[in-house]
């Protein structure tokens, strides 16, 4: 109950910050702008506007969820009333729990917003077009456009990007978990730029992955080294499936088994680091 | 807190990195299909591409960079607009680099392949319009690296096929086998992705092809089957007219085609089938029906007097002649004579009532009337003496840096009235034709299988009714008889 408390107020100071609102707006105009993108034909048209809209609510799920967990719990020191909360029946960890609900509530009511702008543009989009399939009348040859290329209606509700939108949602609640858990220990602006290396390394996990078991040259320790961090850092890229999407003729041998096991990743991962975070903050002096 | 709930909790979190380390694996395993190392290293579906290295390491940071970030995605996108405005600014040099970036970032993007090895096979030209032929490998291979990639839709089997080997190679062969695997796959849902059956067209063309090579029994099997799924989809959708214009267009190309083998080739059996088919059709067209009623009447003709058709006999000396001579440096004239096909040839053939050309021919006025069937194209190569067009060189990866050394210059020359006539300008574009070698193959020949219908009326689809003293050639194309000079040339002869 405590928990929750703490997590409504922290809603709705969040909701109150005009940095995370102009960052909602221009992510949400830059989905909707998207649309008057028409010049390469409807596939193609579509792979970018689907690549770019997916790109813009990941950057602003990342510049979100970073600048809002990053401040949740220094901004209480800073202004001294994280005293006054401690001196109510109101323990440590249910104040760091509470804030990071707070955090991870707000960040969906964000990405769901641009969401489901995103989905309802595509769908309108799709609904009103007609696609050509084949090959396009300028490469087929003099008079056999006709013979080598058709046109079809496509399927205009695509659910497949709920599930996109879903897995950028578990990604940035793994990396509010991650600022969380410096943000007990951390500066503010060491945490940001901490928590964004995180983001980086973790996100690039199959780059490493490449370099350790793709060359034959690659020393012993260097795929040790990776084996650590593949543990260590969260995978962030586990929750990329942009292209999958994007390209869904990309056949996944169980989708649906990959898409819960990347998100109980998450909240064991998230479980972690909070678990970790509360510890740390117990003995914190405040 | 206490210290030993702190102890627990932290029991607690060891725990659980335990269990998430172990989490990971099952992932991995699922994961490798998203990864680089899977979409850099792709396992092959096409001969001569085993065993190639990674080109992931070839990629510059800034890319790999944003690949990794889960821009991969956007910054391909965002090329491959650039990569639009390139080509409608004419900067056709590059756009190559951004192809082989942007199939890199996502190599799903099938349209990046098509466009690209089109661009490549078509795009690179000399002053006079003739493509640079060195960057057909390149595009075969970009294709079939698209392939790779994108194994279980279509699109970039059935382009391969059409725009490639069909329209630029000139290899129906080569066509259909491409073609075969495409009919094999499902078509893709534009937005959602979602497989549903392939367009008509795929399989159509496909019988076309086999019909093209002169496959005539895999091409009859094959109209078969396109119709009988088009009767199908026809029956399943009565309110949808796609399905029955797909089933006239199956049963008109498969009739005419039954037709043109008995006439052609004196095939009674495919004359009975070919009625039956178009009478099927029940047009309502009067040019259809008289065509049809001629046709019938042809049929019971032969059939009463107990013989068959055959159009290709006896067959027509094309008395080919070519000379060329050099007018300039880098230039040659080339001329000559393609006896093909005089108009009087079509006087009685069995086609004739169907198709009424020279009878309409016959009532024009003398000054008018035409003495030749116009529409036999000579095709002419000069190149490397070492350059095989007919085996072209298979590149095991995609790499657009062509031979600079080498001269391929292909052309082709309308024969109007029995006589044609060109001149190659190859001195402007020292680039595409370098003549750095010093024996050179001049080809010219004319072949059967790419002349249209109302020639190989006469002629055959592989020139069964072809013949000429001198350059008859029947070993180029096995199981075809076509028109071949060749000369050898020293670099002298044309600088």
């Amino acid at each position: 109950m405590v928990i929750w408390t703490i997590a409504k107020t922290t809603v709705g100071e969040a909701m109150r910050k005009k940095v995370l609102n102009v960052c909602l707006i221009v992510a949400v105009a830059m989905i909707v702008l998207a649309l008057s993108f028409t010049q390469l034909g409807f596939q193609r048209d579509m792979t970018i506007i689907k690549s770019l809209g997916l790109f813009v609510i990941l950057l602003a799920g990342f510049i979100i969820s970073l600048l809002l967990s990053v401040s949740l719990i220094p901004n209480e020191v800073d202004r001294r009333t994280i005293y006054t909360i401690l001196s109510k029946p109101v323990t440590r960890y249910e104040f760091v729990v509470g804030k990071f609900l707070g955090g991870l509530i707000t960040l969906f009511i964000n990405i769901a917003l641009m969401g489901v702008v995103f989905i309802i543009m595509i769908t309108v989009k799709a609904h009103f077009s007609t696609a050509t399939i084949g090959i396009p009348a300028s490469q087929a040859g003099a008079g056999a456009a006709e013979a080598v290329s058709g046109s079809i209606a496509p399927q205009a509700f695509d659910p497949s990007l709920i599930l996109g939108v879903i897995m950028i949602y578990f990604q940035f609640v793994l990396l509010s978990a991650v600022v969380m858990f410096f943000s007990v220990f951390l500066a503010p602006t060491v945490n940001f730029f901490a928590s964004a290396a995180v983001y980086v390394v973790g996100s690039a996990a199959s780059v490493w992955q490449t370099m350790a078991s793709g060359s034959s040259q690659a020393a012993l320790w260097v795929k040790a080294l990776y084996r650590v961090i593949h543990t260590v850092v969260p995978n962030f890229e586990y929750f990329n499936i942009q292209n999958i999407l994007i390209h869904p003729q990309q056949e996944v041998r169980s989708m649906g088994l990959y898409v819960t096991e990347s998100i109980i990743y998450a909240v064991l991962f998230t479980v972690v680091l909070m678990t970790i975070a509360v510890l740390l903050f117990e003995k914190k002096e405040v | 807190m206490s210290r030993g709930k702190r102890i627990s909790l932290a029991m607690f979190a060891v725990a659980l990195l335990f269990a998430i380390s172990a989490l990971q694996r099952p992932i991995d395993k699922l994961r490798p299909q998203f990864t680089a190392e899977s979409i850099f290293r792709p396992e092959t579906v096409s001969p001569g591409k085993t065993g190639e290295t990674s080109p992931l390491f070839d990629m510059s940071l800034q890319f790999f960079g944003a690949a990794a970030m889960g821009m991969r995605e956007a910054v391909a996108s965002m090329l491959w607009v650039r990569t639009d405005e390139l080509f409608h600014t004419g900067n056709y040099e590059a756009i190559l680099p951004l192809v082989r970036l942007v199939t890199w970032l996502d190599p799903h993007q099938i349209d990046v392949y098509s466009t690209g090895a089109w661009h490549l096979d078509y795009n690179f030209t000399d002053k006079d319009q003739r493509s640079d032929r060195r960057y057909i490998p390149p595009a075969i291979a970009l294709m079939e690296e698209g392939i790779n990639n994108n194994r279980e839709i279509y699109d970039l089997y059935f382009d391969l096929a059409w725009t490639h080997y069909l329209q630029k190679v000139k290899d129906p062969r080569a066509a259909a086998l491409w073609m075969e695997k495409a009919v094999a796959k499902r078509g893709m849902d534009p937005n959602t992705g979602r497989t549903i059956p392939r367009p008509a067209f795929v399989d159509r063309m496909l019988a076309h092809t086999y019909e093209k090579a002169g496959m005539f029994d895999k091409a009859e099997k094959q109209w078969l089957k396109c119709l009988a799924g088009s009767e199908t989809a026809a029956k399943e959708n009565p309110k949808d007219a796609t399905p029955w214009l797909d089933v006239d267009i199956c049963k008109r190309n498969l009739g005419l085609m039954l037709l043109r083998l008995a006439w052609r080739y004196g095939d009674m059996g495919a004359y009975e089938r070919g009625i039956k088919v178009l009478d099927s059709l029940g047009s309502p067209d009067p040019n259809q029906k008289r065509a049809l009623e001629a046709a019938k009447k042809s049929f019971a003709e032969f059939k009463a007097r107990g013989t068959a058709p055959h159009d290709t006999q006896p067959p027509v000396d094309a008395k080919f002649q070519v000379t060329w001579k050099k007018v300039a440096p880098k230039v040659l004239v080339l001329e000559g004579k393609l006896a093909l096909v005089p108009a009087e040839d079509y006087k009685g053939l069995a086609s004739e009532p169907y198709t009424l050309w020279y009878e309409q021919n016959q009532q024009q006025p003398e000054i008018s009337r035409r003495k030749w069937q116009d529409g036999c194209r000579l095709r002419i190569l000069l190149a490397d003496y070492n350059y095989d067009y007919r085996n072209l060189q298979r590149l095991n990866r995609f790499d657009w840096d062509v031979d600079k050394n080498q001269t391929i210059m292909m052309d082709d020359v309308m024969a109007r009235r029995g006589e044609f006539k060109i001149k190659i300008d190859m001195s402007q574009d020292p680039s595409m034709y370098p003549f750095t070698k010093d024996r050179y193959r001049l080809v010219v020949w004319f072949n059967p299988q790419e002349a249209p219908e109302f020639i190989q009326d006469r002629i055959g689809w592989k020139g069964e009714g072809l013949t000429d003293k001198n350059c008859l050639d029947t070993k180029t194309i096995p199981g075809c008889r076509m028109i071949r000079k060749e000369f050898i040339l020293r670099k002298s002869d044309i600088i």
